[in-house]
């Protein structure tokens, strides 16, 4: 047995396994060993809004999609219809992460891929231009989530109802120029991938998203399914069913019928694209569905441009108002789901009369893609034989792995 | 110390990334050689700066640890996890057998029944409070070393900071609970900017006395035990109070 361990360049902590016979490989799949954090445990009996402080500490990378998720499903259970001012705030506060994250990803993590160097410093060194450009970029989608979160990693200023408080217009109106230029780049850097080379290599995906809106969907929307299907986000537990491998501390998803999907950029581009503005549906059109993982820097960057234009859209027409809705308090069960970056983010609470949490259930969308990039390895080995090792910790990367988010639910751990 | 770039590794145990993720918003004028998140050429091999994020919760990442420090000069823990333990070390407040109850087979679990920081394990010369910490406060660190300068990190209460920016006091006009007078300052007072208390992911400061400002919130009707179970409970004198 051999590994590549850790996997670099993803958040969290994986491994690939390469199974030899003889110098030659037989098998190769994912372990993850991040250790567990108990969050299922540690929320019950929190009140709604200090929940909405812990979970992002989930992940570092997609806090605001936890905050997101959870608020969603206590918004649902205590009946409780948010203004359009508030909803428009919080649509723009997630273009900030998509921004965010992406641009993290593409520049700092995937983009060396491409050049076949170990890490963005080493391609700063022959082309400065892009890590400028990154950077740039993650700027503005940082500026953005300061603006309505209060701060970027972990934002302070969510709670149910809405905001503790709201923007100032000096504030935004810096924030709104730091996008402008941000968009001029992301709009160059869409083109710049659309030219890449990429490996020969196709899959044949189910991919999952929100979908069926009149917009491209962050919030919105039911599950839809790459084959047609179209689900309520309650009812996904109904189709969806985590189970758990021995080799992974992270639990593995698939629908009730056995099929292995996709979530996340590339899931959301397929499923949407008509829903984007005329001229970066255009260049796109021709390429999709993507069905090639090297490619998801496409989604990305596909993403990234739309976030930044939404977001400015969503600013500009910002008036103010008030900060939150008031509420009084109700027991019940309710599931937010939201695309974080990297795909559906399920929540379920139920919560009692006294506004504390009784039950937490959480399905990142790692562990929904876990069985897909497995398959991913799998099907390299098939394609690109024992060249497959070069390229097995960049199959794994083209889907953007948060492995911390994916450890923390697990319902079965490792077996010893 | 010469001409040669000091060498740097960045390492995580039990964690969300976030504070690694603030080392993408700093000027390194110090040759990272391990970085599992930043590159894919990492050596693990003796530097002079170990900066540490997560809390030691599995018998692996106390061995990390164990290498990590024999490796390094300095080593510098960052973020409430290394510090205090991490949200994740409220589970050393609770029955461990009720926390594993949440799976089916607790017994296939191979995690520690504590989540502890850092300095509990290996001996650790700087500590960078926060969650996660604050980009201005990891880069006058940087630069106090890059000038062989002792690094100073603020470890007084968020109060002196909050007056500073001019934030009225939450506590003073809405009756909130803020933890501004026992918590570090660093983070700018976020939450007193927005209206609302210091939830106190920053940690105890130096000399908090955390004992006085319970027996002072329970006088004025606002104490309960949730206020202190943050990501830093386990620090010592909260883990004290909410024992």
């Amino acid at each position: 047995m051999k590994e590549i361990n850790p996997i670099s360049r993803v958040e969290g902590l994986g491994k690939i396994v390469v199974k030899e016979t003889e110098g030659r490989i037989e098998d190769l799949w994912l372990e993850i060993y991040e250790a567990p954090r108990f969050f299922e445990w540690l929320l019950k009996g929190k009140g709604m809004d200090q929940v909405l402080d812990i979970v992002p500490r989930i992940c570092g990378l997609c806090p605001v999609a936890y905050q997101m998720s959870a608020v969603e499903a206590f918004e649902k259970i205590l009946n409780l219809q948010v203004p359009e001012h508030i909803r428009n705030l919080r649509r723009a506060l997630y273009c900030g992460e998509w921004i965010s994250s992406h641009s993290a990803h593409m520049f700092l993590l995937h983009l060396p891929d491409y050049f076949n160097l170990p890490s963005a410093l080493a391609l700063a060194k022959e082309r400065q231009d892009f890590l400028n450009m990154g950077l740039r970029i993650k700027e503005a989608g940082n500026r953005i989530i300061e603006l309505i979160g209060g701060r970027h990693i972990h934002p302070i200023n969510i709670r149910v109802g809405g905001f503790y408080s709201l923007p100032s217009w000096k504030k935004l109106e810096d924030v709104l120029k730091l996008i402008e230029e941000a968009t001029v780049l992301a709009e160059e850097f869409l083109d710049f991938t659309l030219h890449l080379d990429f490996p020969d290599f196709e899959r044949d995906y189910l991919f999952v998203s929100l979908g069926g809106w009149e917009d491209y969907p962050i919030t919105e929307g039911k599950i839809v399914l790459s084959d047609g299907s179209q689900i309520e986000k309650e009812n996904y537990e109904e189709y969806f069913e985590e189970f758990q491998k021995p080799t992974s501390t992270a639990m593995y998803s698939k629908l009730k019928d056995g099929r292995h999907y996709l979530v996340g950029a590339v899931a959301r581009l397929n499923n949407n694209y008509r829903t984007l503005p005329k001229d970066i549906r255009e260049k796109v059109e021709g390429i999709l569905p993507i069905k090639n993982p090297f490619k998801s820097i496409i989604a990305r960057a596909v993403e990234t441009l739309y976030a930044l234009r939404e977001a400015k859209r969503l600013l500009e027409k910002y008036e103010g108002g008030e900060p939150y809705v008031d509420y009084e308090l109700k027991e019940g069960e309710g599931v937010g789901i939201t695309e974080a970056p990297r795909g559906i983010l399920f929540h379920r609470y139920r919560i009692n009369r006294e506004g504390k949490v009784e039950l937490a259930k959480i399905v990142p969308p790692t562990s929904q893609n876990q069985f897909a990039m497995e398959e991913d390895l799998k099907a390299g080995l098939k394609v690109f034989n024992q060249e497959v090792l070069a390229l097995a910790e960049k199959i794994i990367r083209n889907h953007d792995p948060c492995i911390s988010c994916a450890s923390h639910f697990l319902k079965l751990v490792r077996v010893p | 110390m010469g001409d040669r770039k000091l060498s740097v590794g960045i390492f995580k145990l039990s964690s969300c990334d976030g504070c690694q993720a603030v080392f993408f918003e700093v000027d390194m004028p110090f040759e990272v050689v391990y970085w599992q998140l930043g590159k894919s050429d990492s050596v693990f091999e003796d530097v002079d700066i170990a900066f540490v994020e997560g809390s030691v919760s599995t018998e692996e990442e106390r061995e990390k640890l164990y290498e990590i420090r024999e490796k390094s000069k300095l080593l510098v823990a960052i973020g409430a996890c290394a510090v205090s333990g991490g949200i994740q070390a409220l589970r050393n407040f609770g029955d461990f057998e009720n926390v594993l109850r949440v799976y089916p087979e607790p017994n296939w679990l191979k995690v520690s029944e504590k989540s502890l920081p850092i300095k509990e394990v290996v001996k650790v010369d700087y500590e960078i409070p926060g969650c996660p910490i604050n980009a201005q406060v990891l880069q006058d660190f940087i630069n106090a070393i890059k000038h062989s300068r002792r690094p100073a990190v603020p470890n007084y209460p968020l109060c002196m900071q909050c007056k500073r920016l001019g934030y009225a006091c939450v506590t003073d006009l809405k009756g909130l609970v803020c933890l501004g007078p026992i918590t570090n300052a660093g983070c700018g007072a976020l939450c007193p900017s927005v209206g609302r208390g210091c939830y106190g992911c920053f940690g105890p400061c130096e000399g908090a006395n955390v004992k006085a400002f319970v027996s002072w919130l329970k006088g004025q009707g606002l104490y309960s035990r949730e206020i202190f179970e943050n990501e830093n409970a386990y620090a010592e004198p909260i883990r004290e109070v909410i024992q």
